[in-house]
């Protein structure tokens, strides 16, 4: 079977701190082998498939073989075996950002529906607008403040987007640092925000109708594992 | 999923291998989808690694008197 794996750089597993051999010489990388029961985040090789990218995110992805006995779990698949195949290298800064991008147009639009269901057209207008500005936070978080509800409209959730895109926390007014110092790579904001644009999606719908967090969750980390496979190309 | 905190007062019974299927689980989800908790977890991990590679050095009888003289100076200076 084959599957899909994100490591960190130099192809080393974030949580087990296996460095994976890699493949050389046009030769898939060695056999990784494990005894015993296989258990989900304990025992055995983990991967996930295309619907499942966005669970996994990290810096490098990778085609990966897996062999013997699998088992489904929970957003992937652990089995006995796996080779690394080849590494996907588009999977790389700038895809990240589009990823991010993409997340953060999805927030807007629902930040933007709000806006025209509550009559303020002028308002959406300046959003759309603001998007490429650089205050384009601050003024966010002054509309914010102008609606009474503000804990669950699209608007003052876009205002917490806004600032984790630029690597910021929405706790904070401290700037983002650099990713040399220590701030988060693009990797770690697409894994980041596509969580927070699906849970904004999915408490917008809640607050809309009770009842509809985790299938609206659902769909939209669905639908960003399709973007996301289908901008890499992968063929599952 | 886990808040920040847990993950901070669940690292070590995570690493020690003390957390359940399910918290394993939580405790992967949230730090995967969390910058400030990667940059965290991968800090604790990069010390342990660190302090695991120093050698610690033999505790001799005059090792152990040093130790002492130098407390009981401090000490006497305090007084």
């Amino acid at each position: 079977m084959i599957a899909y794996k994100f490591l960190s750089a130099g192809a080393f597993g974030f949580f087990s701190e296996y460095a994976w051999p890699t493949p050389a010489a046009g030769r898939p990388g060695g056999w990784v082998r494990v005894s015993g029961e296989l258990r989900h985040c304990e025992n055995g090789i983990h991967a996930c498939t295309e619907e499942q990218l966005v669970d996994w995110l990290d810096e490098e992805l990778w085609e990966i073989e897996l062999d013997g006995a699998a088992v489904e779990v929970e957003g992937g698949v652990v089995a006995e075996a796996g080779r690394l195949i080849r590494r996907h290298e588009g999977w790389d800064d700038e895809c990240a950002r589009a990823f991010v991008d993409d997340c953060v147009e999805k927030t807007i639009a629902l930040a933007a529906e709000s806006l025209l269901e509550t009559g303020r057209k002028q308002d959406l207008e300046e959003l759309r607008a603001w998007r490429a500005r650089p205050d384009a936070e601050r003024k966010v978080r002054a509309l914010a403040l102008t609606f009474e509800e503000e804990s669950s409209d699209p608007i003052a959730f876009l205002d917490d987007v806004l600032r984790l895109e630029r690597g910021g926390r929405p706790e904070s007014e401290a700037m983002a640092l650099p990713v040399e110092r220590g701030g988060p790579a693009p990797f770690a904001l697409a894994a980041n925000l596509g969580f927070v644009c699906a849970h904004v999606a999915a408490q917008v719908a809640e607050h809309a109708t009770p009842g509809t967090y985790a299938e609206t969750y659902e769909r939209e980390r669905l639908s960003q594992s399709a973007w996301l496979a289908e901008k890499l190309r992968l063929q599952g | 999923m886990f808040s920040c905190r847990q993950i901070y007062d669940l690292i070590t019974e995570y690493d020690e291998g003390g957390l359940s299927t399910s918290e394993r689980r939580q405790f992967e989800s949230h730090v995967i989808v969390c910058p400030p908790c990667r940059g965290f977890v991968s800090q604790i991990r990069a010390t342990r690694r660190r302090l695991g590679k120093d050698s610690t050095p033999e505790f001799t009888a005059e090792l152990e008197d040093s130790i002492v003289n130098a407390f009981r100076a401090w000490k006497e200076q305090r007084r």
